[in-house]
């Protein structure tokens, strides 16, 4: 492998570094700013058997480091998809991971074979959504989430990601759920559920009251869950969670993660990605790690010398 | 010319009036580019910034420099007030859909409180097109009024109006909205924006609002900003119920949007 070569849930990627679903959308916005190619791999932002509208009232909150949002994961649905942005973002040749979205696991499933016949690179399921049949967030059931996963293994050959609620007590039951039902990789983390008063209505500032937490405040979460469940488990993990520059990417690397996204730090700076790709070498080479399957769980091995106790 | 981040040095720093405040930075690239209805997101690079950027439409510009003027309203304005000359700040831009062109003839800019500063551009560009443009500016009182002074030597009529009646006309600045056939552009308050909305319903010549939102990115990507669409067109690409002020806007024609 070439020094930034990995893998994650047999998916070949020349380069660790991924844009997060959701904070990416199709690429279009992008592709005018940078050469898309450049990426490690983009994870489309979720897509629904039909279009989705997204949440009415206000949709953001920013916090002391970070964001609160409640979209509502409008998207234009599977169709849209199929037609219009896929044929437009294959040219690029990066590999694109589809995160998709349902209210029940026909939907899910419904997706998931209609992006596996046309060739994308991955799939990934964001289970953090409601089924509709009994209100239950997927990602927080073991036993949901193990259904959803085994019902969309049985209809892809596509490495199949998991992106992990935090809202949970732990990663490990459903990391482990997950990877049992047949993941292949797991994205970790999703949104930490937060909320905010306004301090002139004294009312809930989201229309949907309560939002996904991003950005650098929930670095350290999302640090852990990598840890545990790369220290844990046989099975790749792409690190999330407020990652904006080569510094916060390679500390992902070393706890345990195979490859990483970035999400919101796109927002402040829509370069950061890239920007990411090309300081992640003398960042490798700063501490030694002749490529980044030499930084990989790193963390875990003996300390270094110089190496401050907290 | 595309989408660039910059960082400038502030240049000036001038108040205007109670909490407002007019902030000039040197972005030659930006100035030469950036389109009247178009808006930057600014970043200050000082310490305890806030996470995100504040979406601000400019004011002036010149060959060199390129202003914004605000008010003080919270933790990013704040920072930015507090900004002084040799102080820098990371600038994305240029942003949103400039201005429509209006129909040959009259044109009636409205704006309302700290809706005013991004009309003053566009009223110098439609001058220079020959358009006669009448200007209506409002505030809640004569102190918070804005542009009454910069506007003057464009404007062909200039009408104030203040919420108590301590400068101009005495009520709100809609109800100095002309019966003529000037295409009109609005911004300011959403009450402000709603008047003119329910005014122009059923006018033959064209209105246009530019609205105001919160924003995390400022192009497109986050969909934090969005407005529901009066009449979605999916032919257009509007799948659902939602279009986006950053990059669909942030100027739509009045009969578009449900406000």
């Amino acid at each position: 492998m070439s020094q930034l070569a990995t893998r994650v849930g047999g998916l070949q990627l020349k380069n660790p570094v991924l844009v997060a679903s959701g904070t990416f959308g199709y690429g279009r916005e992008f592709a005018p700013l940078f050469d898309l190619s450049r990426l490690g791999g983009i994870m489309v932002k979720g897509v629904s058997l039909e279009p989705w509208s997204g949440n009415p009232g206000v949709r953001l909150a920013e916090t002391d480091s970070g964001l609160l949002n409640a979209i509502g994961l409008q998207n234009p649905g599977l169709r849209h998809f199929l037609d219009e942005d896929w044929p437009w973002l294959r040219q690029f040749g990066t590999p694109v991971v589809v995160n998709m979205v349902g209210h029940s696991v026909e939907e899910y499933v419904a997706v998931a074979q209609a992006v596996s016949d046309a060739g994308v690179a991955a799939i990934e399921l964001n289970v953090s959504c409601p089924n509709i049949e009994d209100g239950l967030v997927f990602g927080t059931d073991q036993t949901a989430l193990a259904g959803l996963v085994a019902s969309v293994r049985r209809v892809t050959a596509l490495p199949l990601i998991v992106k992990l609620s935090p809202n949970t007590t732990g990663p490990l039951p459903y990391a482990r759920a997950a990877v049992e039902a047949g993941a292949d990789a797991l994205s970790l983390i999703n949104t930490v559920l937060g909320m905010a008063i306004d301090s002139v209505s004294r009312r809930p500032v989201l229309g949907n009251v309560t939002g996904g937490l991003s950005g650098p405040a929930i670095r350290p979460i999302a640090l852990r869950y990598v840890w545990e469940v790369a220290s844990t488990l046989a099975v790749d993990v792409i690190g999330m969670g407020g990652i904006a520059s080569a510094q916060d990417g390679l500390t992902f690397l070393e706890a345990g993660a195979a490859a990483v996204a970035v999400g919101s730090a796109l927002f402040r700076d829509p370069w950061a990605a890239v920007r990411l790709v090309d300081e992640l070498p003398a960042e490798l080479a700063g501490f030694g790690y002749p490529s980044v399957q030499a930084a990989i769980g790193a963390a875990r091995g003996e300390r270094r010398r110089g190496g401050g106790s907290a | 010319m595309s989408l660039g981040r910059w960082s400038v040095p502030v240049v000036g720093r001038t108040a205007h009036g109670p909490g407002v405040v007019e902030l000039e930075v040197e972005a030659p690239a930006l100035a030469a580019s950036i389109r009247p209805g178009q808006f930057v997101m600014l970043f200050p690079e000082t310490p305890g910034a806030p996470y995100l950027g504040r979406p601000m439409s400019y004011f002036r510009r010149s060959e060199e420099t390129m202003s914004v003027l605000f008010r003080v309203v919270g933790a990013g304005t704040r920072h930015l007030a507090a900004l002084v000359r040799g102080d820098r700040l990371s600038a994305l831009g240029p942003l949103g859909q400039p201005f429509p062109d209006p129909e040959p003839g009259e044109v009636c800019l409205v704006g309302g409180g700290v809706g005013v500063p991004p009309l003053y551009d566009w009223a110098r560009t439609l001058r220079e097109q020959g358009h006669g443009v009448t200007v209506l500016l409002g505030a809640r009182s004569a102190d918070q009024l804005l542009g009454e002074a910069a506007f003057s030597p464009i404007a062909a009529q200039l009408l104030v109006a203040t919420d108590d009646g301590s400068r101009g006309h005495h009520g709100p600045v809609t109800s100095l909205l002309p019966a003529s056939t000037a295409t009109v552009y609005a911004c300011g308050p959403s009450a402000m924006l709603k008047a003119v909305q329910e005014w122009a319903r059923g006018r033959a010549a064209p209105a246009y609002l530019t609205l105001e939102a919160r924003m995390a990115c400022g192009f497109g990507a986050c969909l934090g900003c969005t407005v529901a669409a009066a009449n979605p067109d999916p032919a257009k690409g509007d799948y659902g119920r939602y279009v986006r002020v950053c990059t669909d806007g942030p100027t739509f024609a009045a009969g578009a949007v449900l406000l």
